[in-house]
């Protein structure tokens, strides 16, 4: 017998009862996007685990006190408090949040294999460690927007207010970066797409 | 006419971002464009070489969230103190 998997609302009011196994779902079905979304503002992976960690602090403070009124909108409301710190962050530290960031900037160095256990292992390890060095080798402007579409899952509209771009912009980069990852796989000869 | 904004409609419709109308636009599009539809192939064989990728926070934090949440949950109060005081 197979269930549905429970809503975050659920999960929310299952956690707010003591369900501590709540929290953990819930976080790992959002983490990705979240995480992403704060790396793509603040371009640094420590301060971006920081801010994700306080994010979640509140979230669970707020839940806990019976505070939470955003019901079926936890994602929205979770990237609005990690939003929210971010801009705390930088009012602190008295300068403009993101989008310039430093080129040594270096998210990829945590991203992981989606797909660790297959048996194709070390195959798919170097095929992952290659991929990993190919986004590191695109423009800024093409991994940004690359990350906030793809991993933060943000549409090209909200990229586009986020950066400070126009859509056609925020579109242009998307494709630029998806015709330089192609080209860059056809000059080092790679074939990723092989079954 | 659709040739002229393709690239864009195009990556919007492989991100799920066009509205019944233009998905449909698009759809009628591939089936009569050959070109156009090896464009949108690249751009979904792009899209599945990403999704071996994923980023993640550490493992440390979220053993540090969830350890943050075991504490609430014995004492909520004091920990709200904490937090009160820091913040």
């Amino acid at each position: 017998m197979s269930h549905a998997p429970l809503s975050d609302a659920q999960l929310v009011i299952a956690y707010q009862k003591g369900d501590e196994k709540s929290l953990e779902i819930l976080i790992a079905r959002h983490r990705q996007r979240i995480f992403a979304f704060i790396i793509s503002k603040v371009q640094d992976v420590e301060l971006a685990e920081d801010i994700f960690q306080d994010t979640f602090f509140k979230v669970i403070r707020t839940i806990k006190k019976s505070a939470y009124t955003e019901e079926g909108k936890f994602l929205p409301w979770v990237m609005r408090i990690a939003h929210n710190l971010i801009i705390d962050h930088f009012r602190r530290n008295k300068r403009m949040p993101m989008v310039k960031g430093n080129d040594d900037f270096d998210i990829f160095d945590l991203i992981k294999d989606a797909d660790p256990s297959a048996d194709k292992e070390m195959i798919h390890e170097q095929m992952v460690n290659d991929l990993r060095e190919l986004i590191k080798e695109l423009p800024k402007e093409q991994r940004e927007v690359l990350i906030m579409r793809h991993y933060a899952e943000m549409s090209f509209k909200d990229i586009a207010e986020h950066t400070g771009v126009s859509i056609n912009t925020a579109l242009g980069r998307m494709r630029y970066a998806l015709i330089n990852l192609r080209k860059l796989i056809e000059a080092k000869k790679m074939n990723f797409f092989m079954e | 006419m659709i040739r002229n904004s393709t690239p864009d409609l195009l990556l919007k419709y492989s991100y799920n971002e066009l509205s019944e109308s233009e998905k449909l636009l698009v759809e009628a599009a591939l089936v009569s464009d050959s070109a156009l539809y090896e464009e949108y192939e690249e751009i979904v064989a792009a899209k599945q070489l990403l999704d071996h990728l994923t980023i993640e926070p550490r493992k440390h934090v979220m053993r540090n969230i969830m350890a943050y949440a075991a504490a609430y949950a014995a004492m909520p109060s004091a920990i709200g103190a904490v937090d009160t005081l820091l913040n």
